[in-house]
């Protein structure tokens, strides 16, 4: 790894006013619409948790666990109706055209009501926002469109993102680790398309989804080179669900395994972009690690919630316990860490929208243009001849490849930032949570303890903290650091190997 | 070899041919049957005698928790729940079918037994007692033949032993719980049940405060259980995983989350050490109790964290460390009310 940087350190302490407070330099964007966007969604959300989330949470969870491979089909019809797969997806393809961010403070609020629930209708957030992060627009209308026809006949078409293997989880979310990786998965290319072979695990909806955005590479020996995004159809010959996961939590969105063997897919099968290590991934990252933060706050406050109730209405030694001291203390703590974490993730939000994927849809004025226009022209094939054209993903590629590195590095470090900040506080309130219930919290009826199993998944995935960690200190401590020498020889003390 | 010895070699044994082939039922338990196998296998090791020195239990929780710790929170609740009985004097009451008799005692071993706000309530009637109202999250209750529950009598405190048979008492269906799912808990309730009033055992929470201090280095023995499996797993995982261009044992940072899981090991080892000896002043006794309960609760968070994906999934059991170590950190209650007491504790 290069070493400490003066012209890097230079360069952070030199930071722009809106790398350092984005919240604020938002106000300078400010899009009176937007603001209702987010609060329209709020609304939506809470509605929906209200009337489906909460209602049904425990029961969804006792069923998957009696039956692992249960599905939720009364959560994905009841979504469908609110209309929360397409709600990102631009009105040119048919969804509400929302942006990233309305979506993101949706799952805040869905979160707060289950975790496990939320994931399994937010996880279309990444496979979406891979798909428009390649520039393929031809593939992105493909998509939105199944998805939202399938969503207004109360059947969606589920999407999934397949990157974990079973020999590389961190290692995928980095382009400089995927370089020493161990890949088991290839799309090999063939006369007319690719021939997959591989695993991928722990996909989630991937038992479920219809359609998953699969990331491969055709040369497993230069994966940095040649990964790409590969849409494969559930059904396709050679390609299997193979077992679904028995989680500790969150166990309303399945886990599942995807065996490829000798599965061919055409040519058209593969997203055509660059390769996708490097200034795709960072981009897509740099969103969805945001999201993630919000669920870290969701945990947070679900936990918050939870256990006020509980204070308000329980007693101890006499009293309610809300009426102690050490009580108050403890809900005034969880409190603090909701609102930190909201802070955190909603600076990766709109670092996001300043920065990153998010503003890529809104340059040039697509998103207004799309607000601004019908339905009905939306719709038709003259839009859908521009909008899928070979100038406007030329035009895309050009958008991600002007954006400088600063603007995509200050979007990543804030969503690593979010992503940490977020998940840990989230377990923390989990911890104080389960002290303020005392035995009734490890009662699966209380709800509490499902949120604590809940929210340790939080920490793993989408990059572990320690992942998100080093990547923080590529994007911000040490700006231009390149190769991860993660393998510093241990010194002699810590040779000294302890038999517990 | 010593009798410490050979109950920790028959205990291995036991955990390792009888308990571990059936972890996944215990782990699923009450949506899957429990193993049929295991309560009797733990009678035959002596680990439910009246006589088994506190000591010796700790050292057979400990082995036991190594595997799973369910049947070691069973095994801990029976011994608190009966040395409650006999410390209340209860001991030779006919009604109980004396301590000596056979079948399991069940309490709500992870409340504040000596606080009583949502405990049934008690009144006297002539000769008898009436209880009323639910006992929330009884350890042991589906199994067992003695209940062992504290009541708020008159806005005071009482403890009541009955037998789960006698009319009135109303065992619900076994609850799923966060961790220990394997050792059954239920609530029992009761609708204006009259019983006699030798079933009132006692009306001062003394009883449960001298017992509970009794019985905290068995309870950390079963932290100290858990924790030690979750430290074996996650070095052996970290020496095989690949992550990184190698081992993720070669990871500064994976190197750093194992020594501090192997800090809170020792510290709970430490605390076990000091709970078996007499005479530690109560301060002390109770800050490692705490403190033992509470590391091991994190430091099985950081075993999941280790193996990241898998650590989440139950086929490594880091999960189920992390479910157990959580629940046993409530053993005689929350943390955070224990310590208003270690502040008065002072000398």
């Amino acid at each position: 790894m290069k070493h400490f940087d003066p012209e890097a350190f230079t360069a952070q302490s030199e930071q722009s006013f809106s790398q350092m407070y984005p919240a604020l330099a938002a106000l300078g964007r400010h899009r009176p619409q937007l603001l209702k966007d987010y609060e329209r969604m709020l609304r939506e959300a809470r509605r929906f948790r209200r009337e489906y989330i909460e209602p049904h949470a425990l029961d969804v969870e006792r069923a998957v666990m009696h039956d692992p491979e249960y599905v939720a089909e009364g959560a994905i019809r009841a979504a469908s109706e609110y209309g929360f797969f397409s709600t990102m997806i631009p009105r040119a393809f048919g969804g509400g055209g929302l942006s990233f961010g309305a979506m993101i403070i949706a799952m805040e609020e869905l979160g707060a009501g289950c975790l496990g629930l939320s994931n399994l209708l937010g996880v279309h957030g990444l496979a979406i926002a891979t798909v428009s992060a390649t520039g393929d627009l031809g593939a992105m209308e493909k998509v939105c469109r199944l998805l939202t026809q399938g969503e207004r006949a109360g059947r969606p078409h589920l999407l999934s993102t397949a990157i974990t293997e079973p020999t590389a989880g961190t290692d995928v979310e980095d382009a400089d680790l995927l370089r020493v990786a161990r890949l088991v998965s290839e799309a090999t290319p063939v006369r007319g398309g690719y021939r997959v072979n591989g695993r991928k695990v722990f996909i989630s909806n991937g038992s479920i989804a219809h359609t998953h955005v699969v990331i491969l590479p055709t040369d497993k020996k230069k994966p940095v080179e040649t990964t790409f995004a590969f849409l494969i159809e559930t059904g396709t010959p050679g390609f299997r669900v193979g077992r679904v996961e028995r989680k500790m939590g969150q166990k309303a969105c399945p886990a599942a395994e995807l065996i490829f063997e000798d599965c061919f897919i055409p040519e058209s099968a593969r997203l055509n972009s660059k390769p996708l290590p490097g200034r795709a991934i960072e981009l897509v990252l740099g969103a969805t690690r945001g999201g993630v933060g919000a669920w870290g706050t969701a945990a947070a406050r679900g936990a918050f919630e939870r256990a006020l109730t509980h204070a308000k209405t329980q007693r101890l030694d006499g009293r309610f316990l809300i009426d102690h001291q050490w009580v108050q203390i403890k809900l005034a703590d969880m409190q603090r860490n909701v609102m930190l974490a909201r802070a955190s993730y909603v600076d990766a939000m709109l670092s996001n929208e300043l920065f990153g994927l998010s503003l890529l849809a809104s340059r040039n004025g697509m998103s207004e243009i799309q607000r601004l226009l019908p339905q009905r022209l939306l719709d038709s094939a003259a839009v859908k001849k521009v909008m899928t054209s070979r100038r406007a993903r030329e035009g895309f590629q050009t958008a991600i490849d002007e954006l400088a590195d600063w603007e995509v590095d200050t979007a990543s470090a804030h969503g690593s930032a979010a992503k940490v900040s977020c998940t840990d506080l989230g377990m923390q309130n989990c911890h104080l949570a389960l002290e303020v219930f005392g035995a009734a919290g490890l009662r699966h009826d209380r709800g509490i303890e499902k949120i604590y199993r809940d929210a340790k998944l939080l920490q793993i995935y989408e990059g572990t903290n320690q992942l998100n960690r080093i990547e923080l200190y590529k994007r911000a401590v040490n700006r231009g650091a390149t190769g991860l020498d993660l393998t510093p020889k241990p010194s002699v003390a810590a040779e000294q190997e302890v038999q517990p | 070899m010593s009798e410490l010895g050979m109950l920790r070699e028959s205990v291995r044994r036991f955990a390792r041919e009888v308990v571990a082939p059936t972890r996944e039922a215990l782990n699923h338990f009450p949506e899957r049957p429990l193993p049929a196998g295991i309560v009797p296998g733990l009678g035959e090791l002596g680990l439910f005698d009246a006589e088994i020195e506190l000591p010796l239990l700790g050292v057979a929780l400990e082995e036991l928790s190594k595997v799973a710790a369910a049947p070691a929170a069973l095994v801990l609740t029976h011994a608190f729940a009966r040395a409650l009985v006999r410390e209340a004097g209860g001991g030779r009451s006919a009604a109980l079918g004396g301590l000596n008799g056979h079948g399991l005692f069940a309490c709500p071993i992870y409340s504040e037994l000596d606080l009583s706000d949502d405990a049934p309530s008690l009144r006297r009637v002539g000769s008898e007692i009436e209880l009323d109202g639910t006992a929330s999250l009884v350890v042991g209750a589906p199994l067992a033949r003695v209940l062992v529950l504290p009541v708020r009598d008159a806005g005071g405190w009482g403890l009541v032993g009955l037998e789960s048979s006698e009319p009135g008492v109303s065992v619900g269906e076994a609850l799923l719980t966060l961790g220990m799912r394997g050792c059954p808990s239920a609530d029992v309730s009761f609708q204006r049940a009259r019983f006699p009033a030798d079933r009132l055992l006692a009306t001062s929470p003394d009883v449960a405060r001298r017992v509970a201090r009794r019985f905290r280095g068995a309870a950390v023995a079963i932290s100290a259980g858990v924790l030690s499996s979750s430290v074996a797993a996650a070095t052996e995982y970290a020496q095989e995983r690949y992550q990184g261009g190698g081992a993720i044992l070669e990871h500064q940072e994976v190197r750093a989350i194992l020594g501090r899981m192997l800090e809170d090991l020792a510290l709970c080892h430490e605390a076990s050490e000091l709970l078996s000896r007499e005479g530690v002043p109560e301060w002390r006794a109770l800050a490692a109790f705490l403190r033992a309960k509470e590391r091991a609760a994190h430091a099985t968070c950081d075993g999941v964290q280790l193996l990241g994906g898998n650590g989440y999934m139950e086929d490594y059991g880091q999960e189920r460390a992390m479910r157990d170590a959580k629940q046993a950190q409530f053993f005689f209650g929350r943390t955070d009310v224990a310590r208003q007491a270690l502040a008065g504790a002072v000398p």
